[in-house]
């Protein structure tokens, strides 16, 4: 773990956080009936700012709660997130990529993971899931929210990991790169 | 140093998708009263307040979203509703329309039955035109000569006279309406057997009174019928006992110049839809009846 040792209960308690707000009040905001997922993204954020480990026990951890807050299948959650936090981090550890975009292409794949993923898993699990072309509508829409959001969620976590971070990757875009190709956690 | 850093990552993930998998399986493999679920159950009661005040404190937030997006929604909902309504709109017109033509047909029906008028052979017309000038009451319905249909043969509906041909072509045929200046009929008032004329109203459009009315016995809400033919020598254009309308207001007057009964048509004429005309002549034998009591049609 390359975080700062206290970072972990600002972890806590931002996954409790936006656990909480997401089922009391996001999940309610439906756009073009779709209604708004936060939790991906945020889980992808995490991944990508802190690695593939904190990622993958933050993202089983958000998995657990939303779970569990809403009487859900446990483990589904857990383990789609699990996958997208770990990742991202694996990303940020190989590739270390600085551009400012890139948590809105991560945060697309990571919600076509979790969308097609759940959905998959229901399918498995024995629910009724008709394949439709609303459906497929609902999916892609889903992809395209998390896109948007992507880039306002990571800024968020960005601001609250900030202390804790051993290096941030837009503050390093700003210098020259001068120690190499490798991230500071995969040299750590 | 790396390779331990890549088994314990490693670990990691395998240790929580294991832990994910085991979860999912014993909590979808188990009862609804299992341990996950009660687990699940307890979780909720925690959390359940919880909830609910961020619920609370974040409805503001969630009516602001909840408002762009439903603004959002709502034009493309009005654009469809906009749409609906005008469908409905034309689909309830129809009905209307029709239910309108149904009612004056059935009436039509009973007149002729209950009334008698089946025996002066009554031609159904649409009405095709109306004159849009006040200064004249007339329609133009869509029965001419080719239908047997002469000048001044009696127009009537379900609810009573209407007015008499005045003009006829082939196909159509022009009907002066009673509330015209230049209608008149014999008339007779029931209950107090009153013999007068029936024409339009000067002062009142739309409406009719009773002229050379012999004696000022006339009540307000007297029924007002044709007089039919008294004689064979004075035929007249219309059948007796067709309802004419009935006394609105009597005023006595110091004369008998200064005397008007108003008479309120018995039909519609503002919302005509089908006419009959009476296209058999009035013969002598079908004289009016004398009787005060006598019943007129409906």
């Amino acid at each position: 773990m390359n975080l700062v040792p206290n970072s972990a209960g600002r972890l806590t308690a931002l996954a409790v956080i936006v656990v909480i707000v997401q089922v009391a009040a996001v999940s309610q905001i439906e756009v073009f009936g779709v209604p708004i997922d936060v939790s991906t993204v945020l889980v992808m954020s995490v991944g990508l700012l802190c690695g593939s480990v904190p990622g993958a026990v933050f993202g089983f951890g958000v998995g657990l709660l939303i779970d569990t807050a809403l009487l859900q299948t446990l483990g589904i959650t857990s383990l789609l997130l699990t996958l997208v936090g770990y990742g991202a981090g694996r990303l940020r550890e190989l590739r270390d990529p600085a551009h400012g975009l890139t948590p809105m292409a991560v945060g697309a794949v990571a919600a076509s993971v979790t969308t097609v993923g759940h959905a998959i898993l229901q399918f498995l699990l024995g629910a009724a899931l008709p394949l439709s072309l609303l459906l497929l509508r609902e999916i892609l829409l889903a992809i395209v929210l998390s896109t948007l959001l992507a880039l306002p969620v990571h800024a968020l976590v960005r601001r609250v990991l900030l202390p804790y971070l051993p290096d941030d990757p837009r503050r390093r875009r700003r210098r020259a790169y001068t120690t190499g190709g490798l991230s500071p956690l995969s040299r750590a | 140093m790396y390779d331990r850093q890549v088994r314990r990552r490693r670990a990691v993930l395998a240790v929580f998708v294991a832990l994910s998998l085991i979860l999912l399986t014993a909590y979808f493999g188990e009862s609804a009263g299992g341990g996950l679920h009660a687990v699940q159950r307890g979780a909720l009661q925690v959390l359940g307040p919880i909830q609910e005040g961020a619920s609370r404190a974040l409805k503001p937030a969630r009516d602001l979203f909840g408002w762009v997006g439903d603004t959002l929604d709502a034009k493309e909902q009005r654009d469809e509703l906009l749409k609906r309504a005008q469908s409905l709109e034309r689909e309830v017109t129809d009905l209307q329309a029709a239910e309108q033509e149904n009612q004056q047909l059935r009436k039509m029906l009973e007149i002729n039955t209950a009334g008698g008028l089946e025996r002066y052979q009554p031609v159904k017309a649409r009405v095709s035109a109306r004159s849009p000038s006040l200064f004249y009451s007339q329609i133009t319905v869509d029965k001419g000569s080719s239908a047997g249909v002469r000048v001044d043969q009696p127009v009537v509906n379900g609810d009573g006279l209407v007015g008499r041909v005045s003009a006829v072509t082939p196909g159509y045929s022009i009907v002066t309406l009673i509330t015209d200046d230049q209608f008149a009929a014999a008339a007779r008032t029931l209950g107090s057997n009153q013999q007068a004329t029936i024409s339009a109203s000067v002062n009142r459009p739309g409406g009719l009174e009773l002229e050379f009315v012999q004696a000022p016995r006339v009540r307000r809400g007297e029924r007002v019928v044709t007089a039919g033919s008294l004689s064979p020598r004075l035929k007249s254009y219309f059948p007796p006992n067709i309802p004419i309308g009935r006394v609105s207001r009597v005023d006595i007057g110091d004369g008998d110049l200064d005397r008007r009964i108003h008479v309120k048509p018995a039909a519609d004429l503002g919302s005509l839809l089908w006419v009959e005309i009476l296209t058999r002549d009035v013969e002598p034998q079908l004289e009016a009846s004398t009787d005060p009591t006598g019943t007129p049609t409906p």
